[in-house]
């Protein structure tokens, strides 16, 4: 069976172990029905834009792919150890 | 010529790309440690994306990848930098101010009012205005359109996009800010410089102050 692609607004709701079946529906209500061999192998479609929300990679099981998905927010400021050198000598 | 001649950005509009462009809600792919320590997790994450690869290398497409950095206004350093934020805090309360929340439409006025008031954030804000926080690069506000406030660009977190996705996510930021020289070399200058320091093993003690 061919590997599925992915739309950018699928919903992975779980991953169970391989071999496995994956359901996924997107927001609209609309379900989808991936049909995944015993392999858990999802193929990411190559377009220009970034689909995927977010990938854990096991170099265990390299050739498989488990995902997680997870909204991601805007990435929070956060500066090393020391970056900042405040100085009260002063006040 | 004066300095009223030479304006840090121009406001571009397409997919066209050259370093110094800030393009806003870029995706980029943030890793992490996962749970177990054993596997990367990577996050999708949006951050407002300075273009760090070199004009001539986007123009003679000789990268598949553009190199960016992540740009943070100043207020969001402030309040999200846990050092910077107890400072701006014990300031807040010396002065009876508050905090404002980092998506309060007011945020801006109020940390510009807490910055005023806290000299040590103030002379730290200095330091990475003259480059003395290898780090970090600040970018002057913008007042036109788009507006952009007092902003700092962050060498730490550094990513590494394909050039069609960064392309078509310059397009949708339309229209945008790009640095123009000197100050996009002064950028430019500033990361290379923070990825070519040297510790010495045997420094030169400092005059005492």
């Amino acid at each position: 069976m061919p590997p599925v692609a992915l739309p950018t607004h699928t919903q992975l709701m779980s991953v169970p172990p391989p071999p496995a079946m994956v359901r996924f529906w997107n927001p609209s209500g609309s379900t989808t029905v991936a049909a995944v061999t015993t392999l858990p192998r999802l193929s990411l479609v190559t377009q220009p834009e970034l689909y995927m929300e977010r990938l854990q990679v096991s170099p265990a099981t390299q050739g498989s792919v488990r995902a997680h998905v997870r909204i991601g927010a805007p990435l929070q400021f956060q500066a090393g150890p020391g970056d900042f050198i405040l100085d009260h000598d002063d006040e | 010529m004066t300095p009223a001649d030479w304006p840090w950005y121009e406001v571009v509009e397409g997919d066209s790309l050259d370093q110094g462009d800030i393009i806003p809600g870029c995706l980029v792919l943030h890793a992490v440690e996962g749970e177990n320590g054993a596997a990367a997790v990577a996050d999708l994450r949006p951050v407002t994306a300075l273009v760090l690869t070199q004009t001539c290398d986007l123009a003679q497409s000789k990268v598949e990848s553009v190199i960016v950095c992540a740009v943070w206004p100043v207020t969001t350093v402030v309040l999200q930098d846990p050092v910077l934020r107890k400072e701006a805090a014990e300031a807040a309360q010396r002065n009876k101010l508050s905090m404002p929340a980092v998506d309060a439409a007011d945020a801006d006025a109020r940390i510009t009012e807490i910055i005023d008031r806290c000299k040590a954030i103030k002379k730290e804000l200095n330091a990475i205005i003259k480059g003395e926080r290898p780090p970090f690069a600040m970018l002057e506000k913008h007042d036109g359109v788009p507006s952009a406030a007092l902003s700092m660009a962050s060498f730490q977190h550094v990513y590494s996009l394909p050039r069609p996705v960064l392309a078509r996510m310059a397009q949708k930021a339309s229209p945008r800010l790009r640095l123009l020289p000197p100050y996009r070399e002064h950028v430019s200058q500033a990361f290379g410089r923070y990825f070519s320091r040297i510790g010495l093993l045997q420094d030169i003690p400092r005059y005492p102050t």
